[in-house]
């Protein structure tokens, strides 16, 4: 049982970051993107 | 630490310097066994050699200085300081041993680059090694990120006091858990458990793209083992660009900004604290310096019109950026191209987000977007001081993990560490610019090492003048041990030597 | 000695990449990576000559297929070969223990392709292998062997004495 809530625990985690990364990326990308029409 | 030096100080380190030793010895059983899976047997040989020896001389240096004492926080800062150097000497056994070092000094450096996490290499002939020692680079990396320190507590020393000392030396002190024991194992934790997601996506996306299965899952943990380790070896020569994929760059990408991220931070939000990730000042600062270094390289890119369209800006520039920012040193352009074509606006913005780099208590190097954080919020309420009527109290306040007071103290001693930080990379880019570089070039590469980044314009390279290696050594140790442990080492020997001239003076 | 091998290995390499291959009139120019890196605008879009051993992973994808070619130390090109260009089998490719084909391609060099988001790189016009690859020796030493024995005697003797009890009940 507490195998499980602990794996929870690391997947939920993971998801966080990973999502937090994914969005700082595609700001990145917004960015290049704005730079690149805007010249 | 101004006192005598006894024997038992001696003892103290040797010890556990020696328990360390044989972490790494048992290491090089990784890559052994990865050389007879692919039946390099004259790999495998050599690997067995170094072992050997690593291993006896490991077991020497436990028993000969063996002792039941609890090392003090000086001993586990000379500890610290110390089993880099021995660790170094001994990883680069295989290297000597497989034929593609032109010296012991640039086996040393690349041992010393993979352990500290930069990820410069002097290695010659790179994409004619064997598995077994790319693996042996890789997992140095790896290893090296999560502290070697941190490697032997987890196996080989039962007590705790001691431990968490060692730990403090490594430049790695959030205050976890009060056990030192199950720190260690809960950094190893989520590291593994980032392994093995890490390597069987990359593995996957390396299938998807034309590499064979049994040899997409290598690639897929050595760059891993890279980008989580912030390190920035690839299996490789040409780095990234060998797979010809954004998709793999962009997974590694994620992995080395995961990696870049303080370990207190992924404990907080394994813990169920998610809201920290945005209310943390390293992510808030690394955030900020990211996005605006990167606007600076889009400048500078668009403005020479170096690429065609925006999925190009972005693939090229972002990935460099980020990686520099994160300290990691994977690259998917070819290191003359800084040079030839970003031009000197691109490679200074690079530079400045590799000097401040990642965050504290992580597996990446430069100042540290916790003292960029403090500086920052230092002056604003320096600032608002001023402002303010005189007899009005006005106090600063930072978010990490929980709400800290900006007290005059944390500030100093985050500007120190920082006037170090940027010591070493001014000496490292005089000394190049002494010997012939532009400024721009010595600049990028010398603060590269000394933020344990790995980037290059091309200064790096086996041919370098060797007064240059040894400053990048220097930078590289100093900067990963953050100052601290390498001054204690140097006050320790300057101490032994004063005790024995006492002693011999009284006798 | 094994750094010999390899030095050997490198050289023989180097003098088939270099060796001269007999020009016609009109070949489009032989050139390095360092070369083409270097003199990255001077070359782009030009169409040249490029001669490496062709790395260990050929990765096939939907449009062609990708090979990396090694010329020199610590230097290598990415080649993109379309589907519609033709691709001789290769016999070898680089490992450890193998020398992989030394090929010969002309194409066009991209500063910053397009079609590839800006990756540096030359489409192959046409590929072919100029020497098959072999297998490597990499022989186990005998001197080697005998390192290994003395040092794992040593070893084991001290790890006896370091992990003997203590005779006697205390340690200090």
């Amino acid at each position: 049982m507490k195998r499980t809530t602990s794996l929870r625990r690391d997947l939920l985690g993971m998801l966080t970051e990973v999502a937090f990364t994914g969005s700082l990326i595609g700001f990145g990308f917004l960015i290049s993107w704005l730079f690149f029409v805007g010249r | 630490m101004v006192r005598r030096v006894w024997r038992e100080d001696f003892r103290i380190i040797g010890h556990y310097t020696g328990l360390v030793t044989i972490g790494v010895g048992l290491l090089m059983l990784v890559p052994m066994v990865t050389s007879l899976v692919f039946r390099e047997w004259a790999c495998a040989l050599d690997f067995a050699i170094s072992a050997a020896l690593t291993l006896l001389v490991g077991y020497v240096l436990a028993f000969v200085s063996r002792t039941k004492s609890i090392p003090g926080l000086t001993h586990a800062m000379v500890i610290a300081a110390g089993s880099w150097l021995v660790a170094m000497m001994l990883s680069g056994v295989p290297y000597m041993l497989s034929g593609h070092m032109k010296s012991f000094l640039d086996a040393c450096f690349d041992t010393l680059s993979g352990y500290t996490t930069t990820g410069m290499f002097l290695l010659q002939d790179l994409d004619h090694i064997s598995q077994g020692l790319n693996m042996w680079r890789h997992l140095l990396t790896y290893v090296g990120g999560q502290g070697i320190v941190v490697l032997a507590l987890t196996f080989l020393i039962g007590s705790t006091g001691g431990a968490f000392k060692i730990m403090v030396g490594e430049g790695k002190e959030e205050k976890l858990e009060p056990n030192v024991r199950h720190i260690a194992v809960l950094i190893w934790r989520i590291s593994l458990i980032y392994l093995g997601v890490g390597t069987v996506v990359l593995g996957l996306i390396a299938m998807a793209n034309g590499i064979k299965p049994y040899l997409a899952f290598f690639h897929g943990a050595y760059v891993f083992m890279s980008a989580w380790s912030t390190g920035g070896f690839a299996p490789y020569s040409q780095n990234m660009l060998y797979y010809h994929s954004s998709a793999m760059e962009i997974a590694s990408m994620v992995f080395f900004i995961l990696g870049s991220f303080n370990f207190a931070l992924h404990y907080a939000i394994r813990s169920g604290n998610r809201k920290e990730i945005l209310r943390n000042v390293e992510i808030v600062s690394f955030t900020i310096t990211m996005l605006t270094t990167f606007s600076l390289v889009c400048l500078a890119l668009i403005q020479r019109g170096v690429y065609p369209n925006a999925v190009a800006l972005f693939r090229r520039g972002f990935f460099q950026l980020v990686s520099g920012h994160t300290t990691t040193g994977q690259s998917n352009i070819y290191a003359r191209t800084f040079v030839r074509e970003w031009g000197p606006l691109g490679m200074v913005a690079t530079t400045i987000a590799m000097a401040i780099g990642a965050s504290a208590a992580s597996t990446g190097g430069g100042f540290k977007g916790l003292r960029m954080g403090i500086i920052v919020k230092g002056i604003a309420t320096d600032i608002r001081k001023l402002l303010s009527p005189e007899r009005a109290v006005v106090t600063g306040h930072y978010h990490h993990l929980h709400d800290n007071v900006l007290s005059d103290a944390v500030v100093k001693s985050a500007a120190v560490i920082v006037v170090l930080y940027v010591l070493i990379y001014v000496v490292g880019a005089v000394v190049g610019m002494a010997y012939g570089y532009p400024m721009a070039d010595a600049f990028f590469d010398s603060v590269s090492a000394g933020s344990n980044t790995g980037l290059s314009c091309g200064v790096t390279q086996a041919g370098m003048p060797t007064l240059l290696k040894i400053v990048y050594m220097l930078e590289m140790w100093m900067g990963r041990l953050e100052f601290l442990s390498v001054f204690t080492l140097f006050g320790f020997i300057a101490t032994s030597v004063r005790s024995m001239r006492l002693r011999k003076a009284t006798a | 000695m094994n750094r010999l091998c390899v030095v050997l290995t490198v050289v023989a390499l180097a003098v088939l990449i270099v060796a001269p291959v007999p020009a016609s009139a009109g070949q489009p120019p032989l050139l390095s990576t360092t070369e083409l890196v270097e003199d990255s605008y001077k070359w782009d879009g030009k169409t040249v000559s490029f001669k490496g051993e062709v790395l260990q992973d050929l990765m096939v994808r939907e449009d062609g297929t990708w090979m990396n070619l090694s010329d020199g130390n610590n230097t290598a090109m990415g080649v993109f070969v379309p589907k519609d260009v033709a691709m001789p089998v290769m016999s070898h490719t680089e490992d450890y223990r193998t020398v992989g084909d030394v090929v010969l391609i002309t194409g066009v060099f991209h500063r910053t392709c397009a079609q590839h988001e800006g990756e540096t790189d030359i489409h192959a016009v046409s590929v072919t292998v100029l020497t098959p690859g072999s297998t490597k020796a990499n022989p186990i030493r005998r001197d080697r062997v005998m390192w290994l024995v003395v040092l794992a005697g040593l070893l084991g003797l001290v790890m006896q004495l370091y992990y003997r009890k203590p005779a006697r009940g205390t340690e200090h």
